[in-house]
């Protein structure tokens, strides 16, 4: 390659540059006098075959030219590495000087060789979490931690792509960076996901799924599918058991505690509730035996996010929305929903035809009610705008309380969710906006309250236990 | 201010690109095509438009030196038309790097430019660009 020459367009200027710690220095050592305009003009200039190199290794020598978001992600790669080896040091000075006094050249190759190496700690860091792994029923940890992660760990790609994340974690931590990227992104995640294990490892297993049972049933959400961090959870639980006069490790409480718990808060002013929960998890931890300063100083953000929520709670007298009381022990009903065999997509695309051509209501439903064996289908029918006026109400009519109250869970489970008392009589119509659902609403507002109370009946029943 | 600006100086880009752009003129002297400094210009400002419009970022001069080198050995090219048929093969070179996204080498292209250019398309860059490049392509797609 014999120059960097490039012609000067601003629309490429424009989408080109990343954000990079690298050019907030550089305009920061300029700023306070450190870098002269030559300097940084010198920096630029040595950035440039550095690209251009890039740029030749990753088309593998085939081609000097690639697109400009290729060139954008080899560029914020490069930048990536350079911003690596720079916030290394402990002080910006110190960074500016570097800047000033090593060619890029260096500073990436730096920049790599600490990637690289975070990157093999990250790996050790991983199999580490993976062997303590909870034995909890979310399936979004385990697939975090059993896909996921090791789908990053394993595709991470240093040298073209060492900004990107790629990685859609799902399993959500207490409290996440997520201004960080690439694998120093991962890295904070699996130390502070290990720093929560560690936490929740000092409970008893049987307590922790007990208490996610009882956090499911209060929210009214099936904790299999759901996105919840754990740790707070646990930790929320911890705290307030202990405050309630329960042992230290103990994460059931009471309503009567909750109770309690509301009395004495009330009888105290806001501005000491900060100090009395901060006191008594400084007395749990003392006492649970953590003294890990990392995580001291992880839950140190806890009071202040969570004391809008609990003063909130405390107002409106809601406190088990936030401290998940022990819940009386109920048989789970478990309603076999049907997932029978679904149609294939043509042949259901064939019934759907078929029932939008057909006119008589009565037919529709007699064509629906021979042809659809599963809820999955029997779904995609009430969506296929395929079902008109009186149609809806004939076919609900051929349902059971069973079978009502399941559409009624997946319609309105949104609204269903806060409510502490099922009525389907006080669904708000105005608040949905799929025909089906509007439809399915309007149909329980003109059941008799005998109907209702029956479906309200089998929809509490409704317990999706892990 | 953007601290980032890799199309810093112009002048001096252009003046490095015309350089290597007018020494490929000792490569096809013997076929008695030359670039003056006006077609030579006028060939770098066709080329970083071309880039331009396809949306694509190039560090060098490399392929158009290739493309220059390659081409000069084409029966069909004669001194009178030797620099606006560069204009026209530099267009149709970035813009079918982005037709075949990037699969086809640089070395891989421009031989295949050539060997269409000397075959059906008998000299014409009007026939290569609209039918036999096109042909070619959909019969590449068709083998993936």
């Amino acid at each position: 390659m014999k120059n960097t020459g490039i012609q000067k367009y601003s629309l490429m200027k424009n989408t080109l540059e990343p954000k990079s710690y690298t050019l907030f220095l550089l305009r920061e050592g300029q700023r306070r006098s450190i870098l002269d305009q030559k300097a940084v003009d010198e920096f630029q200039e040595l950035l440039m075959p550095l690209l251009a190199e890039l740029i030749l290794k990753y088309t593998r020598g085939e081609s000097s030219s690639v697109t400009v978001e290729t060139a954008q992600r080899l560029l914020g790669s490069l930048l990536y590495s350079t911003d690596a080896y720079l916030k290394s040091f402990r002080h910006k000075e110190a960074a500016i000087n570097c800047l000033a006094n090593s060619c890029p050249a260096e500073i990436y190759g730096k920049g790599q060789a600490l990637i690289s190496t975070c990157l093999e700690q990250t790996q050790i860091l991983y199999q580490e979490i993976k062997e303590r792994k909870m034995n909890i029923p979310i399936r979004g940890y385990h697939y975090s931690i059993d896909e996921d992660l090791p789908d990053f760990l394993n595709h991470y790609d240093l040298l073209f792509n060492a900004q990107n994340t790629m990685a859609g974690i799902d399993y959500p931590l207490f409290s996440d960076n997520m201004r960080l990227q690439g694998i120093f992104y991962i890295e904070q995640y699996l130390k502070k996901l290990s720093m929560e294990t560690d936490f929740c490892h000092l409970f008893s297993p049987a307590d922790i799924n007990q208490l996610l049972r009882d956090y499911g049933r209060v929210y009214r959400i099936d904790i299999a599918e759901a996105l919840i961090n754990v740790f707070e959870i646990i930790f929320i639980n911890s705290v307030f058991s202990f405050l309630a006069g329960n042992q230290p490790g103990d994460l059931t409480i009471s309503n009567t505690q909750i109770n309690m718990l509301q009395h004495y808060f009330n009888a105290m002013s806001p501005a000491q509730y900060p100090m009395v929960i901060s006191h008594t998890i400084d007395k749990l931890l003392n006492l649970l035996g953590v003294a890990d300063p990392d995580f001291i100083n992880y839950i140190e953000v806890f009071v202040p996010l969570f004391m809008p929520r609990f003063v909130n709670a405390l107002e409106n007298k809601s406190l088990a929305n936030v401290i998940i009381a022990a819940q009386p022990y109920q048989e789970a009903v478990r309603v076999a929903l049907d997932y029978g065999e679904r149609l294939s997509d043509e042949a259901f695309r064939k019934l759907a035809e078929q029932i939008r051509e057909t006119v008589e209501p009565a037919s529709k439903v007699n064509v629906i009610a021979s042809n659809i064996n599963s809820l999955v289908d029997f779904l995609d029918v009430l969506e296929a705008d395929c079902l008109f006026g009186q149609d809806y109400v004939l076919l609900f009519d051929t349902l059971g309380d069973i079978e009502l109250s399941i559409l009624a869970k997946i319609a309105f489970a949104e609204q269903l969710r806060g409510a502490r008392v099922l009525k389907l009589q006080n669904l708000v119509v105005a608040e949905l906006n799929i025909i089906w659902q509007i439809k399915l609403a309007c149909y329980f507002h003109g059941l008799s309250a005998k109907r209702l109370d029956g479906i309200e009946q089998r929809l509490n029943d409704i317990l999706y236990n892990p | 201010m953007r601290i980032l600006d890799i199309f810093k100086s112009p002048e001096m880009t252009v003046k490095l690109q015309l350089n290597d752009i007018l020494q490929m003129n000792d490569q096809t002297r013997p076929y008695g095509l030359l670039l003056s400094e006006t077609q030579a210009r006028e060939l770098i400002e066709t080329r970083n438009q071309a880039i331009l419009e396809q949306g694509r970022v190039e560090l060098s001069t490399d392929s158009l030196q290739k493309i220059i080198k390659v081409f000069s050995s084409s029966a069909y090219i004669s001194s009178s038309d030797y620099a606006p048929l560069l204009n026209e093969l530099v267009e149709i070179f970035y813009f079918m790097k982005n037709e075949t996204h990037d699969r086809i080498s640089d070395d891989e292209l421009i031989n295949i430019m050539k060997e269409l250019f000397d075959g059906p398309s008998r000299g014409s860059a009007e026939l290569l660009k609209h039918r036999d490049l096109p042909l070619w392509s959909r019969m590449m797609r068709g083998n993936r």
